[in-house]
């Protein structure tokens, strides 16, 4: 049954020229994005948010996933050739990819890249389609308790991972949660916090309060900062093909830590928060570890290429299991594509294993095609693509600017969201300059709504005491461990508390 | 002048504190979760504004970063200003070219080429193409109206 979902499913999206020419939009946007001094993933999802309103929801969602699977895998280019991650992800990557670089094995760093990033996507994609069977029961067990309990623990590990001082995280967490219930009341329909004003009866729309954490503060510190992230880094490198097939090879070669690694980084990524950049360290880590030289990585070895890559992209897989099913995404990331999701009309949640199963394919199947493609290009493209990452920074902050303001004003028509995102925005650059993680605000934001609804429907089933069920305690045992986890490395002094 | 870090902090609190006194004027069932989650994200944004009062190692901002800060933001709200008053045909253009030359520096035909460009885009893709309404600002809906 589930095979023929999954095949046809496939066949659905290769077969449907619309769909396939948004997949070589989405990809070649990627490319743009992962490559493009100050864009990355995060941002330039949220940039490309406005161009699917109103498009189908599967179309507008297979688009937004080929953009972002492969960010990464075009980031590398920039990590191996340049030196400089296109975002955190790619980072693990520059430690021995810039390395080989300059000893003058760039097209085989390159060729490692490319083939452990379409392993690694091939695997995260594999076992979300082989986790479904297993996921299925689990996730129909869950009621609305812990759903509510799901939302909180989402924030806290978030909070937990994505900054230095835990408290700032959570602060921010809950505020994003404040935001989300401004507007109507679902349970009496009086207005919320809306100060009076009509166009905050819909709620604070969730793409404006994005932008206005992720694109505005961005740009606001391109433009205050005025760095140009890629010139006079280095010299433009000769790509020597013969290198790359070698590098290409030293996958097939490495292929039980290939398989370790995109294993290890797929389960990994499901859990909330872990999704993000951390996943590619712990992959870049593991490799280090499992090797007979250690002490060798930084210096130019394979094997970190193609490790940290791999780790990369199998973590996207993984991710979006507590994404698509729970609603609680895996990364900051996946928080802005839930929010996409939910704009395109489609609610995650255990619907999506019953009703939507074939959407979830077509998903699965799209990180592994975007992937495919993306290598494809940069095989034949990398040494012109890498032109991408002198784009002047200048360019950058008007028009992406221009065009974060035009998404804010988009999904609802409301021309006051534009004053929104002004203190939002500005708001969101004093949290960034002062080191407030931003990521849990957004999860706060577009868990709110269904975190509220969740409370409300166990308070109405169960009462006061709808968290003393097996799954409940759980949940609570879980976010009280990851804040006492939290304090643990705290005063072992492996993070700073509030300042840094 | 207030530290940053304070002054931030400070408005987190403020943000919460406004959100849990309002949330007192609704009915139970209405404030029931703007309190569960307020309450406690009053007390960690005191918490943490104690905490930045306390702290002595404030990060000395020179005043040509706070000026360029100042700039930036006169030109975010230039942006806005401009877009709410004349819409994204007309000003989205405009305050590209305008800002790249002025705050930039960048040639005239770098400035207009990235306006014109930027034209394209609102015009024909967001316009035209994908069909979606763009505002065309306050000022001209009043005089076409």
């Amino acid at each position: 049954m589930d095979a023929a979902v999954a095949f046809s499913a496939l066949v659905g999206l290769v077969t449907t020229p619309y769909i396939v020419f948004l997949m070589l939009v989405g990809v070649l946007v990627g490319i743009f994005m992962g490559i493009a001094p100050g864009v990355g993933g995060k941002l330039g999802l949220v940039l490309l948010i406005p161009f699917v309103y109103g498009m189908d929801p599967l179309a507008g969602a297979v688009f937004l996933l080929s953009m972002h699977a492969v960010v990464h895998t075009a980031g590398a280019v920039t990590s191996i050739l340049l030196g400089v991650p296109g975002e955190g992800a790619t980072a693990a990557t520059v430690l021995d990819g810039y390395a080989m670089t300059k000893r003058g094995e760039a097209g085989r760093a390159l060729g490692a890249s490319f083939g452990a990033s379409l392993a690694g996507s091939t695997s995260g994609a594999i076992v979300l389609g082989a986790s479904l069977g297993l996921l299925e029961p689990i996730i129909l067990n869950f009621h609305p308790s812990e759903f509510f309990l799901l939302s909180l623990l989402g924030i806290t590990f978030i909070a937990t991972l994505s900054g230095k001082s835990v408290v700032k995280g959570l602060s921010v967490g809950f505020f994003g949660l404040m935001v989300s219930f401004i507007g109507q009341d679902p349970s009496t329909g009086i207005a919320r916090f809306t100060g009076g004003h009509l166009f905050l009866l819909d709620g604070v729309d969730i793409i404006t309060a994005i932008l206005a954490m992720f694109a505005i503060p961005e740009m606001i510190s391109l433009g205050v900062e005025r760095q140009a992230l890629a010139s006079g880094v280095a010299q433009r490198q000769r790509i020597d093909y013969r290198q790359v097939i070698q590098g290409l090879g030293d996958v097939v070669t490495h292929r039980w830590l290939v398989l370790r690694v995109s294993l290890l980084v797929a389960a990994i990524g499901i859990i909330p928060g872990l999704g993000g950049d951390a996943a590619s360290w712990m992959a870049y880590g593991h490799t280090v570890q499992s090797s007979k030289n250690p002490e060798t990585f930084g210096t130019g070895r394979v094997e970190g290429v193609i490790g940290a890559e791999t780790g990369t992209c199998a973590k996207e897989g993984g991710s979006l299991i507590p994404t698509l099913f729970f609603g609680v995404p895996g990364s900051s990331g996946m928080a802005i594509m839930l929010g996409a999701f939910l704009m395109l009309g489609l609610q995650p949640g255990p619907q999506m294993l019953t009703e939507h199963l074939d959407v979830v394919w077509a998903l699965i199947w799209s990180l592994a095609l975007a992937n495919l493609l993306c290598v494809g290009i940069l095989l034949v493209a990398a040494p012109w693509i890498t032109n991408i990452a002198y784009i002047k920074t200048s360019l950058m902050v008007p028009i992406v600017l221009v065009f974060a303001i035009l998404g804010s004003y988009i999904g609802q028509g409301h021309w006051e969201n534009l004053i929104l995102i002004f203190f939002m925005g500005g708001f969101g650059y004093f949290l960034k300059r002062h080191d407030w993680p931003r990521a849990p605000f957004v999860i706060g934001v577009i868990l709110g709504k269904i975190a509220e609804d969740a409370l409300l429907k166990a308070l109405a089933i169960d009462g006061y005491w709808f968290f003393m069920k097996p799954i409940s305690l759980i949940l609570i045992a879980m976010i009280i461990g990851s804040i006492g986890f939290w304090f643990y490395k705290m005063r072992t002094g492996k993070v700073e508390i509030a300042h840094g | 002048m207030v530290d940053g870090r304070i002054l931030t902090a400070g408005i987190m609190f403020a943000i919460f504190a406004t959100f849990v006194g309002v949330s007192f004027a609704y009915p139970v069932e209405a404030r029931f979760t703007p309190l569960v989650i307020g309450i406690p994200g009053l007390i960690l944004s005191l918490i943490q504004l104690i905490s930045e009062l306390r702290n002595k190692t404030a990060r000395v901002i020179g005043s040509e970063e706070r000026s360029r800060e100042y700039r930036m933001f006169g030109w975010f709200a230039f942006f806005i200003g401009g877009i709410i008053l004349f819409g994204f045909p007309y000003a989205g253009p405009v305050v590209v070219a305008a800002y790249l030359h002025f705050s930039w520096h960048e040639k005239w035909y770098t400035s207009l080429g990235a306006a014109f460009f930027s034209w394209v885009v609102l015009h024909y893709l967001f316009g035209d193409i994908l069909g979606l309404p763009l505002f065309e600002g306050l000022i001209i809906e009043w005089l076409t109206y």
